[in-house]
C-alpha cells in the first residue's frame, strides 16, 4: 500500500492503511487527506499572509487575494474529486450501513468544508495583523484624542454661534385625511410642511416634542410648550463607524467634545498639543496613503468643518483608521451570520452536488443538471409573464420540492431503473435542505402582503430569527431524511435493473 | 482432502511445480486458518522467487511440512453443493432492435461452472446480464435461494458480474484490491493476508504496485478476477473471460476458476461466456449453446441424444484419399480448415485406426460427438 507515495507523512501513511483496511467507506472519500493536506495549505498560506507587505493602515487586499485563492480552492476541489471518485462503496454494492449515506455526506461536507476555508485565510490573517497592531480601546482613546486636539488648535475658528429651531409642542397635531382615492391637491394639503421656514416654528406633536426633549444634546426653555433646540456643530472630524461597538470608551460626540475642548480655551500650549497631534497623526498614516503628499489648497467658501479636515488632512487619517476598524471587526457578530451563511451555503451546495454523483448514474446526474437550469428558465418565464412577485416564486419553489418529493417516491412502485424518478431524486435532495426556508418565507411573505394591503407596517420583528431557524431546521431535516430516506431511496435505485 | 494432497505431493514429484504450488495455495485456503494461509503465501513466494533457476530444499522442505499440516485438518474439509440461483423461462427483447432472447430456464449450484458458448450477436451477453440483475426482464423470474427477500442491492451484493470490457481501475492496484475486499467485510490483518493470498494465487504479485495503464489486457482481466473474487461472491458471472488471455493463460484462468468454484472455504457457482468451445467444455459442468436468442443445446442431458459419431479432423490429405478410408460409412464436411465426419457406424477410436491404417497424416483430430460444436 502506499508505494508510490513518497511525500505522505508516515503515520498519515498508517492512518491511509488502517482506514483502507478497516473502514473503507472512510478511506474512499479521502476525508482525512483532505483534512490534513488542507490544514497544512492554511497554515502554508497564512504564513505567506503575514508576510505580505502590506500596512493593515492600508486598504484591504483581501478582494485581490480572494481571486488567486479561489483559484487554488478549484485546483484543489478538483484534485480531491480524482481522488474521490477513483472509489465508491454505495456504486460497487459493498456492504454499507444503514447510516452510510449519512455518514458519507458528512466527510464531504467536512472536506468541502476545509477546501472553502481557504477563502477566508487572507481576511482572517489581516484581521489578526490589525489586531496585533492596534487594540480596540487605543483606536477609541486616539480618536478622541485627535478630535479634541483638532479642536483644541481650532479653538478660536470654532467659536462661532450655534444653529437653532424654535420647536413648539402642538396638541392634536392634525393628521390631513386622505380619500382613497388618490387626490393630488389633498395631498399636497395633507402634508403641507409643518415646518413652517429657517425663521419660523416646527411644530411637532406631543409624542415627537418630548422625544426630542429626551434626546436632544442642547435646548433652551422659552416657555413650557417652546423651545430652541440648538444645533451643535459637527466636531467629529475623525469618526469611524463600529470602532467603538465593543470598548467600553466611546467615541465622543461632537457635544462631548465641544464640552471637553471648546468651553473653555486650552490648557497646555499649541505646540505641544500640535506635537501630540502630528504623533497621533503619524501612528495612523503610512508612507503610501498620500496624504504627504495631498492638495491643502483649501476653498475659503468652505464650511468651518470642511476647511479643518482639509487643513489637517484628515480624511485620510480616517480612512486609514476605518480600514483598520473594518479588518478588526470583520469577524463582529454583526457580519459574522453573512460569512457563515456564505460558508454553509457554498460548501452544502458543492457537497450535494458530489453526493448525488456518488450516488446516481452519470448520465442521470447531467440529466438532472439540465433539468435544474430547464426548470430556473421555465420558472423565470413564468413570473415575467405573470408579473410574479417573491410570494409566486416561493409558492413556485414549494410546488417543486414537493413534486420532486412525489417523484421520487416512485422509484417503490417501479421495477426498471427509470431515469425520469432518478431526476426527481436528485432534485429532491439538491432542495430539501431549503424546504422549511421556504415555508417561512411563504408565510412571511403573505403577512406582509397582508399587512401592506392594510396599510400597516411591515416590519415583523420575529421574521429573521424565524428565518435562521429555517435555515438550521432545514439542515436537520435533510439529514433525517439523508439517514431514514434518501439513502434507501439510493440504494433501490441504484440497484434496479435497467430496460 | 487426502487424495487432494497426494496429488498435490505427485504434482511436486514430476516437477509440475507451478500447478502444485496454486494447488497448495488453494487447499490451505480451504482450512480456512490465516496462519496456513501465510504459510502458504511463503511457499508461493518462494517458488516464484526461485522458479527460473533450480528450486532449493528449502521449498520442498516447507512445501511437504505445509502440506502434512493442511492433511492434519480434514474435518474441517465438508462440501456440500446448495442451489445458488435459478432462472425460470427468463426472456427479454430490446425495445430499440430486433434482437429478443428466447425464454430460458437455468439452474446454478455451488460448485458448478456454468459455460454459455455461442457466436456474436447471439444473446450470451443479454443472458448474462438478466442473471446479474443488470437486464429487466420481460417475463420469467429469478431466484436466489440463499438469500431471503433481497432487494437488488442484496442481489448484486450477492453476485459479481465481469463485463467483456472491464472499466478501468484508479489508483493503485492493490488498493483496489484492499478496498474491494474491505467492502465485503475482509477487513483488517484478514483483508491483508487475502490480497497477499490472491496475488500469489494469480501470480499478480510483481505487478500489484502498478497502476491500471502500465499492465496488459490480459493482467487487467486477472486483476479483474482477483478483486471480484475477494468480494466473496456466491455467484460469479464473467463475459467472455478469455478474450484478452493468451492459449496458456487461458487454460490456466479456467482450471483456476473450476477450482475456486469448488472451494470448500468459499464455494460459488460460475457463469461464464465464451466462444472458445473446447476450453470452456473442459471445465464447465454444463454448457449451454444459444443460437439466435434460443438454447440449441445443453450438454448433460441432451448430448446423450446424438444419433450420430462426429469427428474434427486437420490433414492435408485430399478428399478422394478420406473418401477412400471412410468407404463410406461417414459423410465428409469441409469448412475450408477442417473436415468433420459424421459416421453412424464408426466410433472416434475407430475412426482414427481406420485413418492411421489408411497412412493418411493427421495433424488435428478432435471427438465432437458431444460437444457444442457439432452445432456451429
Amino acid at each position: 500500500m502506499n508505494l508510490k507515495r513518497p511525500l505522505v507523512p508516515g503515520f498519515l501513511k498508517k492512518a491511509d492503511e488502517k482506514l483502507l483496511l478497516h473502514k473503507p467507506g472512510i478511506w474512499s472519500t479521502r476525508a482525512h487527506l483532505v483534512v490534513y493536506y488542507g490544514i497544512l495549505f492554511m497554515l502554508l498560506l497564512a504564513g505567506i499572509c503575514f508576510l505580505e507587505q502590506n500596512d493593515v493602515r492600508d486598504y484591504s487586499t483581501s478582494d485581490s487575494w480572494l481571486g488567486f485563492v479561489i483559484m487554488i480552492t478549484i485546483i484543489a476541489l478538483t484534485v480531491w474529486l480524482i481522488y474521490l471518485l477513483r472509489f465508491n462503496v454505495f456504486k460497487k454494492y459493498g456492504i454499507i450501513h444503514p447510516f452510510y449515506s449519512l455518514g458519507a455526506f458528512f466527510l464531504y461536507f467536512i472536506a468541502t468544508g476545509i477546501i472553502i476555508l481557504f477563502t477566508y485565510v487572507h481576511p482572517v490573517v489581516e484581521s489578526v495583523r490589525a489586531n496585533l497592531a492596534f487594540g480596540d480601546e487605543e483606536i477609541v482613546r486616539d480618536i478622541n484624542a485627535m478630535n479634541l486636539k483638532i479642536c483644541q488648535l481650532e479653538y478660536n475658528a470654532l467659536q462661532q454661534p450655534w444653529n437653532y429651531d424654535t420647536v413648539v409642542r402642538v396638541k392634536d397635531l392634525p393628521v390631513p385625511a386622505v380619500d382613497s382615492k388618490y387626490d393630488e391637491a389633498a395631498y399636497e394639503t395633507a402634508t403641507t410642511p409643518v415646518k413652517t421656514g429657517p425663521y419660523g416654528y416646527i411644530r411637532m406633536d406631543t409624542t415627537a416634542f418630548d422625544n426630542l426633549v429626551r434626546s436632544a444634546d442642547s435646548l433652551v426653555r422659552l416657555n413650557d410648550t417652546m423651545y430652541l433646540h440648538y444645533d451643535e456643530p459637527h466636531l467629529t472630524f475623525i469618526d469611524s463607524y463600529l470602532a467603538d461597538e465593543y470598548t467600553k470608551e466611546k467615541i465622543l460626540t461632537s457635544f462631548q467634545i465641544y464640552d471637553k475642548a471648546l468651553r473653555h480655551p486650552p490648557a497646555a500650549d499649541r505646540a505641544l498639543i500640535s506635537k501630540e497631534l502630528g504623533a497621533l497623526f503619524n501612528k495612523y498614516d503610512y508612507p503610501g496613503s498620500g496624504r504627504s503628499s495631498a492638495d491643502t489648497e483649501i476653498n475659503e467658501r468652505a464650511s468651518v468643518f470642511d476647511k479643518i479636515s482639509k487643513k489637517y488632512k484628515v480624511s485620510y487619517i480616517d480612512g486609514n483608521i476605518d480600514h483598520v476598524v473594518s479588518k478588526k471587526y470583520r469577524w463582529s457578530e454583526r457580519r459574522m451570520a453573512e460569512y457563515v451563511r456564505l460558508f454553509y451555503y457554498f460548501t452544502l451546495g458543492i457537497t450535494l452536488l458530489i453526493f448525488i454523483f456518488r450516488h446516481t448514474t452519470v448520465r442521470t446526474f447531467f440529466l438532472s443538471l439540465l433539468a435544474g437550469v430547464l426548470l430556473t428558465i421555465f420558472t423565470a418565464l413564468m413570473m415575467s409573464f405573470s408579473h410574479g412577485d417573491e410570494t409566486v416564486f416561493l409558492m413556485w419553489m414549494i410546488m417543486y420540492t414537493i413534486l420532486f418529493f412525489v417523484g421520487s417516491t416512485a422509484t417503490w412502485t417501479t421495477k426498471k431503473r427509470n431515469v425520469i424518478t432518478g431526476i426527481m431524486t436528485n432534485l429532491f435532495v439538491f432542495v430539501v435542505p431549503i424546504f422549511p426556508l421556504l415555508i417561512v418565507a411563504l408565510y412571511y411573505a403573505l403577512k406582509k402582503d397582508q399587512l401592506s394591503e392594510q396599510g400597516l407596517s411591515t416590519e415583523l420583528p420575529n421574521m429573521y430569527i424565524h428565518l435562521l431557524l429555517a435555515e438550521i431546521g432545514g439542515g436537520i431535516l435533510f439529514l433525517a431524511l439523508l439517514a431514514t430516506y434518501i439513502g434507501k431511496v439510493y440504494r433501490r435505485w441504484y440497484a434496479l435493473p435497467e430496460n | 482432502m487426502h487424495t487432494r494432497i497426494a496429488e498435490i505431493h505427485s504434482y511436486l514429484r514430476h516437477n509440475d511445480h507451478s500447478l502444485a504450488v496454486r494447488r497448495i495455495l488453494d487447499a490451505s485456503l480451504d482450512t480456512a486458518d490465516m496462519s496456513l494461509l501465510k504459510e502458504a503465501i511463503t511457499v508461493s513466494k518462494m517458488y516464484h522467487e526461485f522458479k527460473t533457476t533450480e528450486l532449493p530444499a528449502a521449498f520442498f522442505e516447507a512445501a511437504t511440512t505445509l502440506l502434512g499440516k493442511i492433511d492434519h485438518v480434514t474435518e474441517r474439509f465438508t462440501y456440500e453443493p446448495k442451489m445458488l440461483a435459478s432462472a425460470r423461462e427468463i426472456s427479454k427483447t430490446y425495445s430499440a432492435g430486433n434482437f429478443s432472447l428466447q425464454p430460458i430456464s437455468l439452474q446454478i449450484n455451488t460448485g458448478d461452472v456454468l459455460g454459455i458458448v455461442g457466436e456474436n450477436g447471439n444473446g450470451k451477453t443479454t443472458l448474462l446480464r438478466c442473471m446479474a440483475g443488470q437486464l429487466a426482464l420481460d417475463s420469467g423470474e429469478l431466484h436466489f435461494a440463499q438469500l431471503e427477500a433481497p432487494d437488488h442491492y442484496d442481489i448484486k451484493h450477492h453476485l459479481a458480474f465481469i463485463p467483456q470490457r472491464i472499466p478501468r481501475w484508479y489508483g493503485l492496484l492493490k488498493d483496489n484490491l484492499h478496498f474491494s475486499a474491505a467492502i465485503s467485510g475482509v477487513k483488517g490483518e484478514e483483508n491483508r493476508v487475502m490480497v497477499d493470498f490472491m496475488l500469489e494465487r494469480l501470480d499478480l504479485t510483481p505487478y500489484a504496485h502498478l497502476t491500471w495503464n502500465q499492465i496488459s489486457s490480459g493482467y487487467r482481466t486477472r486483476f479483474e478476477i482477483a478483486r471480484i473474487l475477494l468480494q466473496k461472491p456466491r455467484l460469479l458471472i464473467l463475459d467472455e473471460p478469455l478474450a484478452n488471455l493468451d492459449i496458456n493463460a487461458q487454460q490456466s484462468i479456467l482450471t483456476d476458476l473450476r477450482f475456486m468454484a469448488k472451494s470448500v472455504h468459499n464455494p460459488m457457482g460460475i457463469l461464464l461466456s465464451s466462444q472458445q468451445l473446447h476450453e470452456v467444455e473442459k471445465i464447465a459442468d454444463t454448457v449451454l449453446l444459444i443460437k439466435q436468442g434460443t438454447c440449441l443445446f445443453r450438454t448433460g442431458e441432451q448430448e446423450k441424444t446424438a444419433s450420430a459419431f462426429v469427428i474434427e479432423l486437420e490433414t492435408t490429405a485430399s478428399r478422394e484419399s478420406l473418401l477412400s478410408v471412410l468407404n463410406g460409412q461417414g459423410e465428409l464436411q469441409f469448412n475450408g480448415g477442417f473436415y468433420t465426419i459424421t459416421s453412424k457406424e464408426l466410433a472416434a477410436q475407430a475412426l482414427l485406426s481406420q485413418l492411421v491404417a489408411g497412412k493418411i497424416s493427421i495433424s488435428y483430430f478432435r471427438d465432437i460427438t458431444h460437444s457444442t460444436k457439432r452445432f456451429i
